[in-house]
């Protein structure tokens, strides 16, 4: 085989490794953002999930009263009259105008006076898609 | 043979070991976010479970303190009550179903005028079966001898 043939064949060689890569590369590249996405996606749901189970717990403790309960969730001291609660990026409770998330009572009221009270909790990204959501209800002062 | 280079060749097993490699850790990234993507959902379905459950039991405690005597049936679930001859009290007992597995039992106690709750809690009701394969220490009272050789320190 000469010197030149030999030469050819490498670069041909070296051609086809480079193409081979590449697709391989960009299969997994694909497979590896859709995995960062539905972990993300997971991880979300999931601090989500824990906040939406304290704020249930605070309504029940504020026998069905939205405010009450967001100003259990927020920690003691705060009184702001606001029914939702904010989260940053690490799920702390923050400002609204700093917020990535929000939590937010819905009061769905009572049957009759005797029923307990309903309220739906959903958490949703600041001006996105809601993550999670949850109908609790709490016994009202009455019963 | 190409002498003191790169041979043909090498590049393609160079490429290989690239490719194998690539391919396990996406495959363990992907597996990874799977299994956590599968225990959030287990999550938020046991959690929605949950309190689906309580809020029906809310009605049907409701349901019973506004009757006048406890119901047999309520909301579709079975009450049982008996009377606690000590306190004069209906002992009124229900489970709400959460999930196959799972159930919130809730037993109150019903006075005349007022209510007491004995139990409000979550207990398994699926089937189960005692394991009994591996040779763990049965307590403080039971034989060791056979499962463990070594010496103990001073």
């Amino acid at each position: 085989m000469t010197k030149r043939s030999r030469s050819t064949l490498f670069l041909m060689e070296q051609a086809v490794v480079v193409v081979v890569f590449a697709v391989c590369a960009a299969v997994c590249a694909a497979i590896l953002a859709d995995s960062y996405l539905l972990a993300d996606r997971s991880n979300k749901i999931s601090s989500a999930l824990q906040v939406t189970e304290s704020a249930a717990e605070c309504f029940k403790a504020a026998s069905g009263d939205t405010v009450q309960a967001s100003e259990y969730l927020r920690g003691l001291g705060s009184s702001s009259g606001d029914e939702a609660v904010y989260y940053d990026d690490n799920w702390q409770v923050c400002d609204a105008s700093v917020a990535s998330y929000a939590l937010t009572f819905t009061s769905l009221g009572a049957e009759t006076a005797a029923s307990p009270i309903l309220c739906k909790i959903s958490v949703k990204e600041t001006g996105g898609d809601e993550i999670i959501s949850l109908t609790v209800s709490a016994r009202g002062k009455t019963i | 043979m190409n002498r003191g280079g790169i041979g043909v060749g090498s590049a393609s097993i160079v490429l290989v070991f690239a490719v194998l490699c690539l391919s396990v850790f996406t495959l363990i990234s992907l597996s990874t976010a799977t299994s956590d993507k599968a225990l959030t959902d287990a999550a938020v379905e046991t959690v929605t479970g949950y309190y689906r459950a309580d809020t029906l039991a809310e009605y049907i405690l409701a349901d019973i303190l506004a009757a006048d005597a406890v119901p047999e049936t309520v909301r579709g679930v079975a009450v049982s009550s008996v009377l606690d001859f000590d306190t004069s009290a209906s002992i009124a007992s229900f489970s709400c179903p959460i999930s196959d597995v799972k159930e919130l039992y809730v037993e109150v106690a019903v006075f005349e005028d007022t209510y007491d709750i004995l139990n409000w809690r979550m207990r398994d009701v699926g089937d189960w079966s005692v394991d009994d394969s591996l040779p763990v220490w049965p307590g403080d009272s039971g034989d060791i001898s056979g499962l463990w050789s070594g010496e103990f320190a001073n």
